[in-house]
């Protein structure tokens, strides 16, 4: 007998995506929520949920005695961790065995050798795998340990990136471009590490020029089988947070592809890798060089690309290996079946007009992309809260299509269909992405959004300019909208005259009003 | 109807007249109706959707509009797929902002929560002389830490933030003299 219920340790869209699986293989869910989240949607979208305790991260979705009490007060058998918070905790992964519940993701011992990336530097060193140089420990908190990672930096030549030894997902990394930023970089670094993962630790490395960031999907069996389901690009990268990815990449040719693949799962097999797994490659963008940079020991934020190209659904395949099955397809099965084009905009509750300082809040109303060949992977409904607490990715938006070209086109006019009220999200400044040259070329590096900073935040015009179509439009709409206010107002028993468009004031006595009448 | 809307920072009084779901509308070139300039007219059909969803067809072309009311007459309004920021103010209302004038760097700055969330660090004492461009407070919201940088030389003169305090958006922070 196999999973009967799953308890999803996560929130937002992955918990929603991880409980649609769920649903559709009859295996019974249970969500966890903070105190913000009593109201999410992946609450709703589960079978039964626990409050696991307040907003902070740190205090509800992080503890792990708490989410383990909440398996075993609802009986579940398994938890499924999604990405980020205990996805990748060799910890709590052990935790879960002793309490005799399975952990959906790869053994303990694989996330020590890998999730640890100094420590998978050292395992793929050994492995024979080119790395980029840097620092393989974590910088110790001593002053003569600090002082010798800056001698050492100024070995490598700046800029250098330090990266949180924990982590992924752009937390807890800066790049210091010179010697007299680091010591205000690795504070950052820390305590940014501290809040993310828990853990404050960060190593160095050595930054690459013009790098692209092309990952490599692997999954493995406890048969000791293991494939690649080919490669993301994920270079479309602001401050190292990753935007925009697709499949396949531009820059990886098939026999690229079979190289790279084959240092991944030869990598996935030397540490008895089981499940879904991500190894990380920084590309030389000239010389097609690829370097390794991390393992994630989890399902990635981006998998939707892979599974529209893959025709698969790659929740569904962790859960049936956690159960013992073997791979559902050989590598051969992958070659034959990966077809067309996948890219995936992430939505952020962002305003890059201001620096893309977070937006949380309500969202009024949503209204989501349609139509063939287009898939959303949304945590939140018209009327839900974005919390403060949280990441700002509130849902990705991912499409499907013969080409990169018809792809590019389909999620263009997908993000034209997207509607976020209530809050400032990024959606034109991806759809301004999807219309820079070098992206429709295919020729990007992780530097792209930095050096398109200025096309992709639009200046305002003069203002003298005429006004556009779309100008007289909004124009005439908005006076139609205040007209409408100011006449129902008028109705609802407000006297006419010298104020008489206050839309507020009558709002306010039309309330009254009704509530009056209903007293009455 | 007559209002007043600011749209690419340019003031451009505007009329509406309503026959139905058909409404005509005249689009001055300035501030007020000046013989000579003749407004922009036109004829467009309006239907009001769910909540504040606008269905607008002018001369043919459909445009998909919402509008999104914001404070003092703000109104961000979505057209097809970009959003406009217009105001539309009523002669009260324009005096309101007329009156209110321009801000300067001259005098008090205050810096204030740009978002909801919460006070990781001060920088500064009450008292602290501090330089343009200086990080005063970090402020932290959705896992990102934002430093907020005082906008010219001067001198802590009051101090709000607290570290470890959660911030509503607009919350007063710091005052620099």
């Amino acid at each position: 007998m196999g999973i009967q219920k799953v308890l999803i340790a996560n929130r937002g869209e992955i918990a929603v995506r991880v409980a649609r699986t769920c649903r559709e293989m009859g295996i019974a869910t249970v969500a966890i929520y903070s105190d913000a989240d009593r109201a999410a949607l992946h609450v709703r979208s589960c079978d039964e949920a626990v409050r696991v305790g307040p907003a902070p991260s740190r205090e509800s979705y992080l503890l792990m005695d708490a989410v383990l009490a909440a398996a075993k007060a609802t009986g579940a058998d398994a938890i499924h961790p999604g990405y980020g918070f205990l996805s990748e905790n060799a910890t709590f992964a052990r935790a879960c065995k002793k309490a005799g519940i399975t952990f959906i993701g790869p053994p303990p011992e694989a996330m020590d050798e890998m999730g640890e990336k100094t420590r998978a530097r050292r395992t793929m060193i050994a492995a024979g795998v080119p790395v980029v140089p840097g620092l393989k420990e974590p910088i110790a908190e001593t002053p003569e340990a600090i002082a010798e990672a800056k001698r050492l930096a100024l070995g490598f030549g700046y800029p250098i990136m330090l990266k949180a030894a924990a982590g992924g997902g752009g937390k807890g990394m800066r790049l210091v471009e010179k010697p007299e930023d680091f010591d205000a970089a690795l504070a950052t670094a820390q305590r940014e590490a501290l809040n993310a993962f828990g853990d404050n630790r960060v190593y160095l490395e050595k930054a690459v020029s013009r790098p692209r960031h092309v990952e490599i999907q692997v999954f493995g069996d406890t048969h000791g089988h293991a494939i690649y389901l080919g490669e993301r690009e994920c270079s479309v990268q602001r401050r190292h947070q990753k935007v925009i990815e697709e499949t396949p990449s531009a820059i990886v040719d098939e026999s690229m592809r079979a190289a790279m693949g084959a240092v991944a799962v030869k990598g996935a097999l030397a540490v008895g890798y089981v499940g879904a797994g991500t190894f990380e490659f920084l590309v030389d963008g000239n010389t097609r060089d690829f370097y390794f940079l991390e393992m994630n020991t989890r399902l990635q934020v981006e998998h939707p690309v892979t599974e529209l190209c893959c025709g698969v659904d790659l929740v569904r395949w962790q859960i049936e290996i956690a159960n013992g099955k073997p791979l559902p397809w050989t590598q051969a099965d992958v070659l034959r079946n990966v077809r067309g084009h996948a890219v995936e905009a992430r939505i952020y509750a962002e305003n890059p007009a201001k620096n893309f300082l977070p937006s949380p809040g309500v969202i009024q109303e949503l209204k989501l992309a349609d139509g063939p060949g287009v898939r959303n992977d949304c945590g939140f409904t018209s009327d839900s809260e974005v919390p403060r607490f949280y990441d700002p990715m509130i849902a990705k938006l991912a499409v499907w299509a013969e080409t990169r070209e018809l792809a590019i086109a389909k999620l263009s006019r997908a993000l034209s269909e997207t509607m976020v009220k209530g809050i400032t999200t990024n959606v034109s400044y991806l759809k301004g992405i999807l219309g820079l040259e070098e992206f429709r070329a295919g020729d990007y590096d992780t530097g792209l959004l930095s050096r398109a900073a200025d096309r992709l935040i639009p200046k305002p015009p003069p203002a003298d300019a005429a006004l556009t179509d779309e100008q007289v439009i909004a124009l005439a709409a908005a006076a139609i909208w205040q007209l409408e206010q100011d006449q129902r107002a008028v109705l609802a028993g407000g006297k006419s005259g010298q104020s008489g468009n206050d839309a507020e004031s009558r709002w306010a006595q039309a309330a009254r009003m009704q509530s009056l009448r209903r007293m009455s | 109807m007559r209002y007043h809307a600011i749209i690419q920072g340019q003031e451009r009084l505007v009329e509406v007249v309503a026959h139905g779901s058909l409404f005509r509308i005249e689009i001055h070139p300035g501030a007020a109706a000046v013989v000579g300039k003749e407004p922009q007219r036109l004829e467009v059909d309006a239907v009001h959707l769910h909540g504040s969803a606008v269905s607008i067809l002018s001369n043919q072309h459909s445009y998909a509009c919402d509008i999104e009311p914001g404070l003092e007459g703000k109104v961000a309004v979505l057209v097809n797929d970009s959003v406009h920021e217009l105001e539309i103010l009523d002669e009260r209302k324009l005096r309101m902002r007329r009156a209110g004038g321009k801000f300067s760097l001259d005098g008090p700055q205050r810096i204030d929560a740009p978002m909801p969330g919460k006070v990781v660090r001060v920088m500064v004492k009450k008292g602290d002389t501090v330089t343009e461009g200086q990080g005063l407070v970090i402020v932290e919201a959705m896992k990102m830490e934002n430093e907020l940088k005082s906008p010219k030389a001067g001198v802590v003169s009051e101090l709000f933030a607290v570290e470890g305090a959660a911030v509503e958006n607009g919350a007063k922070l710091v005052v620099i003299a």
